[in-house]
């Protein structure tokens, strides 16, 4: 059987002014999985995240880590936190120690680990990020690329096993975004399980194995880019746009080229157009 | 007009290279005490104005500006002048001078002197220690002395969290200048301006309290509790760090034995001003 890393069950969510922002969430996270929630804004996604280490107790339904309910007290909460990391959408609101160093230091910290071995952990943490050299830097003065590595960096020094990313990209030059996607590759495959949210379709598409579709509180698609992507329907309900390449696809399926409107990436649309007109 | 965009240049001046802002951070939090409270204990000019030299000097090596900490000095001496310039009038001695009911005692005259030097002294020594030490540095300082730890976490977080309250307010500031307002304008109602300046403070405490609660949950999803520790590192403090502190030291201790032994010889300085 496969280990289900993370598990929500009919997670269901109602704010005190009786918003309802979560409607019977299912969701399976398998280990090792890349995983993005896409949805409009306010569809729910940053809400959905911070269930997933115990920040909110959900109305009814739960969530269920290494398939272990999470339950409310002190102790199992620490231990949830350690294991299912939270990378928040803007740095500031990470960051808020005067230096980069004791940033990072603070989830260790509140691990109660020695100091040596919190020593060794923020060294380890900036290097995966490239960082090393900005120890001593003020957060404020970093830029906004540097920010957010420094925010991954103090989620990776707590050696979680699931990460969380709320819009890990937004923001970003291109450059940026490059640099934390490699990141989350890397931790990927060490067998770090990897969920994001994002409108970035193009990003998605290129990082995600599994998309779930979030609209107002509720999965309304699960399945793989090929999938998703595909359904145009579905994309237009959760106010997406397809990729590029589905776009062109398409176009030319409704010109009479005789296109397979399942692939993605560049290359591979490249080929299914070079096959269709040699035919 | 001081901007309140200012303290950041305060803090670049801070982050200078000198071989006072070289400094180990708790030393300078250390002597600048001192010499505070040894300033303040003296009850003769003799050691306030022997130590304002040795500041003057350290300003030196300091390379910072005359000029700029004596504006300083002009900004922040109000605070305590305003108490000093009463003195004269107000503490019992010999008449030395009468107007009516106003009269000068040569005892207040004294002790508003010696308060006066007193404050000059101290100042300096904060504007010293102000301008070599950023701020992150301080919070850690005094973090690093046992300062309480929930004191010593709402610091660092303060220190942190004032750069990004500037800039919003700075933001504010300027999206609004592009929208031609001015406090100063002409072309609008005067209490109509004033309206606008009370809606960006209202949205300042309002952005403050969302930006606290989303830090807080950030903290608790990395597993914060009022149990947590801070993280320090663990630097100690060089030779040569000891050496400045043992300096300062052992001047205030021959000033001492110089007070005690000669203060006869020193006539004015050496005279004991204070008023019990």
């Amino acid at each position: 059987m496969e280990h289900i890393h993370l598990e929500t069950k009919n997670l269901t969510f109602t704010y005190p002014d009786g918003t309802q922002a979560l409607k019977n969430v299912n969701i399976k996270i398998k280990k090792g999985e890349k995983i993005a929630i896409m949805g409009p804004n306010g569809a729910g996604k940053s809400t959905l995240f911070s269930h997933f280490n115990g920040l909110t107790e959900p109305t009814s339904g739960h969530v269920e880590i290494d398939g272990k309910k999470i339950i409310f007290e002190r102790d199992e909460l620490l231990e949830v936190r350690q294991k299912v990391g939270i990378v928040f959408q803007d740095p500031n609101d990470q960051l808020f120690a005067p230096t980069v160093k004791e940033d990072v230091a603070f989830g260790p910290m509140n691990l109660g680990l020695e100091y040596d071995e919190v020593e060794k952990r923020i060294k380890e943490s900036l290097e995966m990020v490239g960082m090393s050299g900005f120890e001593e830097k003020t957060p404020h003065h970093l830029s906004g690329g540097q920010q957010k590595r420094v925010a991954i960096a103090g989620i990776i020094a707590m050696r979680p096993e699931i990460m969380i990313l709320d819009e890990p990209t937004a923001g970003l030059d291109p450059e940026g975004v490059d640099k934390v996607l490699n990141i989350l590759n890397d931790l990927n495959d060490e067998g770090m399980s990897i969920v994001i949210s994002s409108h970035d379709i193009e990003m998605v598409n290129g990082f995600a194995d599994k998309i779930f579709v979030l609209y107002h509180g509720e999965i309304i698609a699960q399945g793989d880019k090929h999938q998703i992507f595909s359904d145009k329907e579905l994309l237009k309900k959760a106010h997406l746009k397809a990729p590029v390449t589905t776009e062109v696809l398409y176009k030319l399926k409704e010109k009479g080229l005789d296109v397979d409107t399942e692939k993605l990436s560049i290359d591979e649309a490249v080929e299914e157009i070079l096959k269709a007109t040699k035919n | 007009m001081v901007d309140i965009t200012q303290i950041m240049r305060f803090d670049d001046l801070a982050s200078k290279d000198s071989p006072i802002h070289n400094l180990e951070g708790r030393i300078k939090l250390i002597s600048t005490i001192f010499i505070i409270v040894v300033c303040v204990i003296s009850q003769e000019l003799f050691t306030p104005i022997i130590l304002e030299i040795l500041l003057l000097i350290i300003l030196k090596l300091a390379d910072l500006s005359y000029v700029d900490s004596f504006k300083r000095l002009l900004m922040l001496l109000p605070f305590g002048g305003a108490v000093i310039i009463f003195q004269p009038f107000i503490q019992p001695g010999n008449v030395i001078w009468r107007y009516s009911w106003l009269t000068i005692t040569d005892g207040g005259l004294n002790w508003g002197i010696l308060l006066f030097v007193r404050l000059i002294v101290c100042l300096t020594a904060i504007i010293i220690y102000s301008s070599t030490t950023p701020l992150q540095e301080m919070a850690s300082s005094f973090r690093k002395l046992k300062m309480p730890r929930d004191l010593a976490m709402i610091l660092s977080i303060m220190v942190r969290f004032l750069f990004l309250f500037v800039d919003e307010l700075a933001a504010i500031r300027k999206s609004q200048k592009a929208r031609n307002f001015s406090i100063h304008g002409t072309t609008t109602p005067y209490k109509w301006r004033v309206k606008q300046v009370g809606y960006t403070i209202g949205m300042m405490f309002l952005k403050a309290y969302e930006q606290g609660e989303r830090v807080h949950r950030s903290m608790v999803s990395r597993g914060f509790s009022d149990a947590s520790e801070m993280f320090d590192e663990k630097k100690s403090p060089e030779k040569s760090d000891y050496l400045y502190l043992l300096t300062i030291i052992i001047i205030v201790i021959v000033l001492e034995i110089i007070i005690y032994k000669f203060s006869g010889q020193l006539g004015y300085f050496g005279k004991n001003l204070g008023i019990n």
